[in-house]
């Protein structure tokens, strides 16, 4: 009997030991989504459940301080198998060789059922670098029906071009004092959504200094000095637009994730409120900044990782998100396919944002917005970005000429793209 | 074995000081060293791949453009220091009265040092914003026609984080001050009444000899702070308007585009900014008290 006992035990000792060591952990970052955590949870539990032998690991990490963390992490060599990177910090791994392509691990099938725009967002010299996933609205904006009324505005005919919004503009300050719009500060953003060629093909020579560059730039300078645009947009402060917003003090705003607050914080500005398409873009591009999902390039189960990745980011589970946060699915199969938002969408303008932002119309022609990155290279992006930024707001101020900010620009932007 | 008095006594000092010296070695000197060493590299600390690289950091240091525009606002920031010494060694003087209810006061004027610095940026930012209080305030006295963009004027920017500065820091100097006001035997000031001095003469004759270590100490600290600002810069600008200081630049090359062998060149650079300008602040004060026996 004592015999069988031993034996008994050695064969439940082995089996268990068989059993965890073919367990494979994947530890998995998400940026400040742990107001999420039950959805997270339960796509968790789900793959968990489909995948017996891989376990998920969840981190969420504030966003503030995952630039910090995952240099730490990587550099020591406890990189997490699978991390939520923006565009940007995908751009900056990738120039310093941080992230694993993920080419052997994805189908082409599995690429399909993301839109191609965002899915090349992070395709480096025919590289992926990462499984795109959700975006914020774009290319659509709250607008205040009752500033449009009060200005004798039709509050149901939105301005569609940059030209009527500021001669909606105009009107609105002069009738009620509030601003009117809230444009994007950025110099890359403006000028690549007037459909301009910022660098030439071989990424060599800047070719943003155009005629159209300049009137786009003036416009913004003339519009700023007449306090038609809330002047702390210029440092990219979409908090203080939120709060001009909220008070009534600003009539357009592409509040993307923001609406959700403006509902609960300021109910009856949200209930004077609708969403209109933002003034139509003359490239007919809409760029983006979505979310991904990567794998440092010494994590220790990148399959793993990859596979978990795709089922997060699958149609159904970001339709599912799509329901408890306001955005908007990188995957092909959009919010009007499913019911749920069809029938909510008039009543919630947080559903109406994403339905109109989510159209195949807008997403088929989407980019991300750090394509022009990969024509100059990663590692002179941002420093290009600076540069035209910096001389593009210093225009909107009135602190140079159009002419003479974007000349400055083009030269020093020449300079970087020569070295 | 029996140790001598003496050895005892050195085994002793040696275990005081070990721990310090232990302490200091691991945050201080070892990561002086290895940044000197790196900012000769072009190091990526993801795949931990060292290239030596020799000056080359160094060279495009010096070719950088936002390096001249933040060495040049880096310095400028030091004009905050001659003005946040004066005010709180004025304030330290006022709160060392012993009249009722002094201690509020000192507590007041200590709060903003102990204030969260996201709180010191939401509320300035709200201040300081075009539509803000202070351009209300200054308007509804008809001081100012026009709104004053307080972080977006270029020319205005950096002075608006000068002044968050002056803010915070006031407080914190004033405490030592204090400490170095109670310090002054009151025996010297009875007996230069007894002499006929009048308050201006104790305050010059007395109080600031006594107060020269003291203010050494606070010259150094405020002016290695204002040559180090980082989080007024980030939190009111973000390095916008022209406000970039070597500091953000150092953070922003290291931990936004991972440069970490020209963000140890420019540490370098700014570690020897940093050496001069102590220098010269024991050259102005001389070494306290111990020069003027």
């Amino acid at each position: 009997m004592k015999k069988f006992v031993t034996v008994l035990f050695l064969i439940l000792t082995v089996f268990t030991i068989s059993f965890a060591a073919k367990t494979v952990t994947v530890e998995f970052w998400t940026l400040s989504l742990s107001t999420f955590s039950d959805y997270i949870n339960e796509v968790i539990n789900s793959f968990e459940a489909a995948n017996p032998g891989i376990k998920i690991d969840w981190v969420d990490v504030p966003m503030g301080s995952i630039q910090q963390k995952l240099v730490a992490a990587i550099a020591s060599g406890k990189a997490p198998d699978l991390v939520n990177l923006n565009a940007q910090y995908v751009l900056d791994y990738v120039a310093k060789n941080a992230l694993q392509p993920l080419d052997e691990y994805v189908t082409e099938v599995d690429k399909f059922l993301y839109w191609e725009g965002l899915w090349n967002g992070t395709v480096i010299d025919n590289k992926a670098y990462a499984i795109t996933w959700y975006v914020g609205p774009s290319g659509v904006m709250i607008y205040n029906k009752q500033l449009f009324e009060k200005a004798g505005l039709d509050p149901n005919k939105p301005p569609e071009t940059w030209e009527e919004a500021i001669e909606y503009s105009k009107i609105i300050k002069e009738k009620t004092g509030a601003y009117g719009i809230q444009p994007n500060p950025g110099g890359i953003n403006n000028l690549s959504d007037e459909g301009i060629q910022l660098v030439s093909p071989d990424g060599k020579k800047a070719t943003f200094n155009t005629p159209e560059a300049v009137k786009k730039l003036e416009s913004m300078q003339q519009a700023f000095k007449e306090g038609l645009f809330p002047p702390d947009f210029i440092i990219g402060d979409w908090q203080t637009g939120t709060q001009k917003y909220s008070a009534g003090e600003l009539a357009m705003f592409p509040a993307s994730t923001m609406i959700k607050h403006i509902q609960i914080n300021s109910p009856s500005i949200y209930a004077v409120s609708d969403i209109a398409p933002s003034p139509r873009k003359k490239s007919g591009v809409t760029r983006l900044d979505p979310m991904n999902l990567a794998v440092p390039y010494n994590a220790k189960n990148k399959e793993e990782a990859v596979k978990f990745g795709l089922w997060l980011t699958s149609p159904y589970w970001q339709i599912e998100f799509s329901k408890l946060a306001t955005i908007v699915p990188s995957t092909k199969v959009t919010l009007e396919t499913d019911l749920w938002f069809v029938e909510r969408a008039e009543e919630d303008l947080n559903i109406k944002a994403q339905m109109m932002s989510n159209s195949s119309k807008l997403m088929m022609y989407a980019e991300d917005s750090t394509a022009i990155g990969k024509i100059i290279g990663a590692s002179k992006y941002s420093e290009f970005k600076r540069i035209l930024d910096e001389y593009w707001q210093a225009g909107i101020k009135g602190e140079y000429t159009a002419q003479e900010a974007l000349s400055l620009a083009e030269k020093e932007c020449n300079k970087l793209l020569a070295e | 074995m029996k140790l001598t008095r003496k050895k005892q006594q050195l085994v002793v000092i040696i275990a005081f000081l070990l721990v310090p010296i232990i302490l200091l070695g691991v945050f201080s000197y070892y990561p002086i060293i290895k940044g000197t060493i790196l900012s000769f590299a072009d190091y990526n600390m993801l795949t931990s791949e060292i290239n030596w690289v020799g000056l080359k950091n160094y060279r495009w240091l010096f070719n950088y453009k936002y390096f001249y525009v933040s060495l040049l606002n880096t310095l400028k920031y030091l004009i905050v220091v001659p003005f946040i010494q004066f005010a709180s060694m004025g304030l330290a003087v006022l709160v060392n009265q012993q009249v009722p209810g002094i201690k509020i006061f000192r507590t007041l004027f200590y709060v903003p040092v102990i204030t969260g610095s996201v709180i010191v940026s939401i509320a300035w930012r709200w201040i300081f914003d075009v539509d803000g209080i202070l351009n209300y305030f200054l308007m509804s006295l008809h001081l100012i026609k026009e709104p004053i963009m307080w972080l977006l004027d270029k020319n205005m920017a950096l002075f608006s984080c000068m002044f968050v500065t002056f803010w915070r820091g006031l407080g914190y100097y004033m405490i030592i001050y204090l400490a170095g006001l109670q310090n002054i035997p009151s025996e010297l000031y009875e007996a230069a009444s007894l002499d006929g001095a009048n308050s201006f003469k104790k305050f010059t004759k007395i109080t600031v000899p006594l107060l020269k270590p003291t203010m050494l100490l606070c010259f150094i600290l405020s002016s290695m702070s204002a040559l180090q600002v980082f989080e007024e810069i980030l939190l009111l600008t973000e390095g916008k308007s022209q406000t970039t200081t070597l500091m953000f630049e150092l953070y922003d090359l290291a931990f936004n585009k991972l440069e970490f062998g020209k963000s140890a060149a420019l540490a370098i650079v700014l570690s020897i900014f940093l050496i001069c300008l102590t220098f010269l602040n024991f050259k102005i004060f001389g070494l306290g008290g111990e020069k003027e026996k």
